[in-house]
């Protein structure tokens, strides 16, 4: 007890003073907060997402690949653009406007096959069919998230799916072809969280940016990608059988 | 004079005097108490004569015998005190003891005292400045309106406030540095570091790919980098946080004999890698339903 009683009492002082400090970070009010939300949807915006998995397996396995990743959304008018960057891949997704016969383009940027589809209206539809109609249940519960403010809504797909999200109203909300989860949010989603099985990925905005974009930010790119064919019927592997590859 | 005294003292060395033969006889009366008057004054003075023979009882009286016989089983008993106040003698000894071993003892819990306050006393203060960074940061941000174009200078953008979740292990995440404040164009090879600039860029434009084609020795200062930063930047919006998980897995994957080739565990871990990516590509490319974006169709690959 002798032993243990300084190191409480400095615990305790060094609490205190965390407590007093992180209590500063979070009353403070930046400028950033003030955003006009009438000008968001017409000036050009970023928000980058870090992506955190979490899982109940005891090896390490493939979804450490994607732990620690980003997700970058970039809009701009009638273009966005969203970039997944991981170990394992890096992968986009541009969105132009409804009146182009392809107004979306998936492209695989990363592996010795690049490759794009150009997708329909209804192809991309296809992808986010879950979606279709789902609900969403808002709740009181907040959280600040990059001094903003957000509420907290679950959304419910149609076959008991849910995903919990947290988003600000300070910001007009994205296109529902951008992100088709969200479609039924007032606002933009700061972090959004998904469970399954075990464990869960948590995607948490980590960086908004209100900064011009560069206009090839939204070019989708041509040299050295091979064009695929979208097919619907594609093969589905049965991927159950695959043997396990984690590590101890 | 002197001569004559010495004569004296040299003649007297080789006189003495024999002890009377009731003497002895008058002190064992003294010590047992006895008042034996039968004891022939002669027999102590034959006893004492020959109290250097051991093997012999003859010349000794019955009575002196006994006598003998009676001390051979004499004993003194132990001072009167119990077992009860002997422990509480050693309790009293084991206590002033470890008084003066306390006294030292609260010496050493000085130390340690002063030693943990040194150190949380460091970590407020690293704390404090790295919020005081952060706010700094965040100040610059907002007031910064240029063009993501035009910037060259290295720019710092910080998360005013850390999300109550984050990646195990991801130190590096308070802040996100980039020395190029341009997002990345295609079609060109994205420079995860100067060692990654120095090697001619990503491989193939993929991380892991890198990783796992990477020599040994040009490993080296990136992994040096990857433990410092726990990240690899990309680019300002581009950038992948390296899990402690991950991190272990691939100081494996470069471990080395002492010949410098790798070890049989690492040959193994670039094959599991090897194994990862062809199911990832199974998975999101071949069946083209699957869109890794997507937080479902990607958690519903890697957590199953």
């Amino acid at each position: 007890m002798k032993t243990i009683f300084p190191f409480l009492i400095a615990l305790l002082c060094f609490t205190a003073f965390f407590v007093k400090v992180s209590g500063q970070v979070i009353s403070s009010t930046p400028s950033l907060n003030k955003a006009d939300s009438s000008k968001a949807q017409n000036t050009p915006f970023t928000i980058v997402y870090d992506i955190v998995v979490k899982s109940g397996k005891r090896k390490t396995d493939i979804e450490e690949t994607y732990n620690g990743g980003t997700k970058a959304v970039f809009v701009n008018k009638d273009k966005a653009r969203i970039r997944l960057v991981s170990l394992m891949r890096i992968q986009s997704l541009f969105f132009y406007s409804v009146n182009t016969p392809n107004p979306v383009s998936m492209v695989k940027e990363s592996g010795k096959k690049k490759y794009k589809y150009n997708l329909t209206n209804d192809q991309w539809n296809l992808y986010n069919d879950k979606y279709t109609n789902d609900s969403c249940v808002f709740s009181n519960d907040s959280l600040f998230i990059l001094n903003y403010l957000c509420r907290k809504a679950v959304i419910y797909l149609k076959d008991g799916r849910l995903l919990t999200t947290y988003y600000t109203t300070q910001f007009k909300p994205f296109n529902s072809k951008i992100e088709p989860a969200f479609k039924d949010i007032p606002g933009v989603v700061l972090q959004y969280e998904y469970a399954y099985k075990k464990g869960s990925i948590l995607y948490t905005a980590a960086k908004i940016s209100k900064n011009p974009i560069q206009d090839n930010v939204f070019k989708i790119p041509t040299k050295g990608y091979t064009l695929k064919k979208f097919s619907a019927n594609s093969s589905t592997i049965n991927e159950k059988d695959s043997p396990d590859d984690s590590i101890d | 004079m002197g001569k004559k005294y010495t004569d004296i003292l040299k003649s007297l060395t080789h006189w003495d005097i024999r002890p009377p033969a009731y003497l002895f006889k008058q002190i064992w009366q003294t010590i047992t108490g006895a008042q034996n008057s039968d004891v022939p004054v002669f027999a102590f003075a034959n006893f004492a004569d020959s109290s250097n023979d051991e093997n012999t009882n003859e010349g000794y009286s019955a009575t002196e015998i006994d006598i003998f016989r009676s001390l051979q089983n004499h004993s003194i008993p132990p001072p009167s005190f119990s077992s009860l106040k002997l422990g509480e003698l050693i309790a009293e000894k084991e206590k002033s003891s470890t008084g003066k071993k306390a006294s030292i003892l609260n010496l050493s819990n000085f130390a340690r005292a002063a030693a943990a306050v040194l150190i949380i006393a460091v970590g407020i203060w690293f704390i404090y400045n790295k919020k005081g960074d952060t706010n700094n940061i965040v100040a610059t941000n907002t007031n910064t309106t240029n063009n993501v174009n035009t910037g060259t200078s290295q720019t710092q953008i910080a998360l005013p406030s850390q999300p109550a979740n984050t990646v195990p292990g991801n130190h590096g995440l308070m802040a996100i540095t980039s020395k190029n404040n341009v997002i990345v164009e295609h079609g060109k090879k994205i420079k995860a570091s100067q060692h990654l600039k120095e090697s001619g860029g990503l491989m193939d434009n993929d991380i892991l790919l890198t990783l796992v084609s990477y020599n040994y020795t040009e490993y080296l200062p990136l992994l040096a980098e990857i433990k410092k930063d726990h990240k690899i930047t990309l680019d300002q919006y581009s950038y992948v946080s390296v899990s402690d998980k991950m991190n272990d897995v691939l100081q494996k994957m470069y471990a080395t004999k002492g010949n410098n080739k790798p070890t049989r565990k690492a040959k193994k871990l670039r094959a599991t890698m090897e194994k990862w990516k062809k199911r990832d590509e199974k998975h999101f490319d071949i069946n083209t339903n699957n869109n890794p974006i997507d937080i479902i169709d990607l958690s519903e690959f890697i957590l199953k």
